[in-house]
């Protein structure tokens, strides 16, 4: 069953929010989240997503790292006493236009130095990105956001996005 | 005190810290997009810390569940809203966007 994930998810949540864990805590977590999954389907997501756990451990690691990095910025950008921001949108080409990759990228960009999405445009498989502060550099800013794009590719990237960041040179 | 205590003290006193500055910020940075950078990193990070810092000193594993699930619907959720309002006040041109160095959204390279 594809939708096995999501029913397991749901039923953890409802276990969670109960705050412990019985018999009965599981069984109408589950009932319900088999009711939810039957009578709200989601869309389907038409591309692959090759999840690979060490990869994506990494990356919630150095998302983590940068959630830490970007409010020290932010912090030492808010109480600066002369406020002076370089502020620029830049475009971020993705390889690949797989859905749950821009997902992922898009939110990982949001929390991460300096930098927020947004617009996501799909077709082109771009995005674009609003940096607070560019100072003098901005082409140090496209390589911290090439950067994450590799990790997240690495981590749930399809076949496709894979071949093409080798064929980049950046596997 | 043990040294539990001090732990959870000063996670909590960082995540406070943290949720100040996102306050500060959201007063004193010019615009609306270079407010919601304030609004997400600090906010959530600050937010993040408090709760590790009160999962430390609850008692019942039940209670650090709900902890739990309130930082991942934070993680999940808080990116998502700063760039619905983000895109919301570039589409309908609010102030700000003429002191942006560079527009790649308005100029295509």
């Amino acid at each position: 069953m594809r939708r096995l994930p999501l029913v397991l998810w749901l039923t953890a949540v409802w276990v969670g929010l109960w705050g412990s864990l019985t018999v009965a805590n599981v069984a109408g977590g589950l009932a319900i989240a088999l009711v939810l999954v039957r009578s709200l389907p989601l869309t389907d997501v038409p591309d692959r997503a090759v999840v690979e756990p060490v990869a994506l451990l990494r990356f919630a690691g150095y998302f983590l790292v940068d959630l830490v990095r970007s409010s020290v910025q932010v912090t030492l950008l808010v109480l600066r006493p002369r406020l002076q921001l370089r502020q620029a949108v830049v475009a971020v080409p993705v390889l690949g236009a797989s859905d749950s990759l821009l997902t992922l990228l898009a939110n990982a960009i949001s929390l991460t130095p300096g930098t927020l999405t947004l617009e996501v445009d799909r077709p082109a498989s771009t995005l674009y990105v609003h940096v607070i502060d560019v100072g003098d550099d901005l082409d140090a800013v496209r390589a911290d956001l090439a950067a994450v794009e590799r990790l997240a590719i690495l981590a749930v990237g399809s076949r496709d996005c894979r071949r093409g960041l080798a064929g980049e040179g950046r596997a | 005190m043990s040294a539990l205590d001090v732990v959870s003290a000063v996670l909590l006193l960082a995540g406070v810290l943290f949720s100040v500055v996102a306050g500060i910020g959201l007063v004193r940075l010019p615009d609306v997009f270079s407010r919601m950078h304030a609004a997400t990193k600090p906010a959530t990070l600050g937010l993040l810390l408090i709760l590790l810092g009160t999962a430390l000193r609850v008692d019942s594993g039940g209670d650090v569940a709900k902890l739990v699930l309130v930082g991942a619907f934070t993680f999940l959720t808080a990116p998502v809203g700063a760039h619905v309002l983000g895109r919301s006040a570039y589409r309908s041109g609010v102030g700000g966007l003429d002191e942006l160095v560079v527009d790649e959204l308005r100029d295509p390279q």
